[in-house]
């Protein structure tokens, strides 16, 4: 499972990836988490197969959507509470929720 | 505040973003990214100039070369650096056109030749002054490649190897482009980087002065406080800082003061302590809290924050869309230090100015500080406004602590 997780600059989100990262280890699931720039998703997005953006990048969304559209790739916004425990197990839960949905 | 909300969401910033992320301004952007690994090596090499002198006044100036052929060759590395971002967005080679870019910025900048075969140009056309010039170049440079090769204006050679259709794809723009910017700079004897620096001195003019440089904190706040994160506008600044802190570098370097302070170099490590709006000691009053939820968020956000980062601490305390704490921030962010950074860098100079090029958001205010000024007194300032920063921070910090309490009785 390959999750990216998008921001203004890709710097906030990094920080959230560890997390992640951590719980992807403890669960032992295996793929690449990542943290980007709005500017660097269409150069990334084939490698991803889902995406989550930051409550304060909530105006690129569109934007995302678009690329996403175009390979059915999901892609959501993180709530408030959760970015800002920047809770990985959640992300992960929810990640595996709408690919689920999805497939 | 619902009417402000709302007029900023629909009105404000979609243009806004429409802006900054154009093919240009985000080109510029991440020319500029693409520029800071040697830029940061240059930084030390300056620290090393600046800071061995003292230990041996042999040691002076041993390392201003190195300095001068990194940082000083600010110009013509970010001509080739947005060139290629610009490429790689219109799906062009991106090293031709870098290439081509540079070609076409050295021929603006007017070299001229000794007779001994001497290739004659000032330093400062190179560095942080031609900064502009670069952007013309790499811009105009290549959009033309860019529009010859999508209208298909360019040589067939069809049957023939791809590395052949390379070389000579570009010809005809690349001729064109070079020759017109010959003809502009040595016929029509036309000096690119003079005409736009009598733009963009009286620009850093007013920004330094006093209401100027309020007026960018207020913006950088509103604009954070309201969900749009500053970082997207820096695309469209980014010339006018590095401007503003290589003079400053050039002036420190010949022994005389620095005169800019209005640049991002300056928010990253003197204002933003924290994060956008000074959220640094707010943290710290949060690993002491007597709320479960808040001292746990406290720690969770407290690297974070060490280096400069809130956007988690912003969302989940919250302090977004959150009056009692944006009150706070904006007299902190907004308020105490830019008036604090003002008065002591500008009008007292008892602090030096920036200095040093690196552009180092993400380490801790007080190294920041010292490698940004060179000057121990940095750190004084920043200690006295953390000190500031606390005193403001903590009565909203009680009031809030005793909701999330009762929040947190009611739910047990």
């Amino acid at each position: 499972m390959n999750i990216l997780l998008v921001c203004a600059g890709g710097i906030s989100t990094s920080f959230f990836v560890q997390n992640i990262r951590q719980e992807y280890e403890r669960q032992k699931i295996e793929g690449i988490v990542m943290a980007k720039s709005i500017t660097e998703v269409p150069e990334i997005i084939d490698r991803i197969d889902i995406i989550f953006i930051a409550p304060q990048a909530i105006f690129f969304k569109e934007k995302v959507e678009k690329f996403c559209s175009q390979r059915s790739i999901p892609c959501h916004v993180i709530d408030s509470a959760t970015y800002g425990q920047m809770n990985g197990k959640k992300i992960i839960e929810l990640a595996k929720e709408s690919l689920e949905k999805g497939g | 505040m619902q009417t402000i909300m709302k007029w900023i969401n629909e009105k404000l910033a979609p243009p806004l973003y429409k802006v900054t992320s154009s093919r240009g301004i985000s080109s510029i952007m991440s020319g500029f990214q693409k520029y800071m690994p040697v830029l940061l090596v240059g930084a030390v090499f300056q620290i090393l100039d600046n800071v061995l002198p003292y230990i041996s006044s042999s040691l002076s100036g041993v390392f201003t070369i190195p300095t001068n052929l990194t940082f000083g060759f600010f110009a013509i590395m970010l001509t080739y650096t947005i060139a290629h971002s610009l490429a790689q967005q219109l799906q062009i080679n991106p090293i031709t056109s870098g290439l081509f870019a540079i070609s076409v910025f050295l021929v603006l900048q007017r070299p001229t030749f000794s007779e001994e075969g001497n290739f004659v140009l000032n330093l400062n056309r190179f560095g942080a002054q031609g900064i502009f010039v670069a952007i013309v170049a790499a811009l105009i440079t290549t959009e033309v490649l860019g529009l010859f090769e999508k209208k298909k204006w360019i040589l067939r050679s069809e049957g023939l190897p791809d590395f052949v259709r390379d070389w000579f794809a570009p010809l005809i723009p690349g001729f064109i482009i070079v020759m017109a910017a010959w003809f502009v700079a040595y016929q029509l004897n036309f000096d690119l980087q003079a005409s736009l620096a009598t733009v963009i001195a009286p620009l850093l003019n007013t920004s330094d002065t006093f209401l100027g440089f309020m007026v960018t904190a207020l913006v950088m706040n509103v604009l954070f406080l309201v969900g749009i994160n500053p970082a997207v506008t820096f695309g469209l600044f980014f010339p006018l800082w590095f401007a503003a802190i290589g003079e400053n570098a050039a002036l420190y370097a010949q022994g005389m003061q620095p005169v800019h302070i209005n640049m991002l170099h300056t928010f990253a490590a003197f204002i933003v302590l924290g994060g956008t709006g000074a959220t640094f000691t707010l943290n710290l009053l949060m690993l002491g809290s007597k709320s479960k939820t808040m001292k746990a968020l406290g720690r969770t956000t407290l690297v974070p924050s060490i280096m400069n980062i809130n956007e988690p601490l912003i969302f989940g305390l919250p302090i977004a869309f959150n009056p009692m704490l944006g009150i706070p921030f904006f007299i902190n962010g907004a308020l105490i230090n830019p008036i604090l950074v003002y008065l002591a860098m500008m009008t007292t100079n008892l602090v030096n100015k920036p200095i040093n090029p690196a552009l180092i958001p993400w380490i801790p205010s007080v190294i920041q500080g010292f490698i940004l000024t060179q000057d121990f007194k940095a750190i004084v300032l920043i200690l006295v406004e953390y000190v500031i920063n606390i005193v403001v921070w903590y009565p909203f910090f009680k009031a809030h602590e005793k909701r999330m309490l009762d929040k947190e009785k009611a739910e047990a």
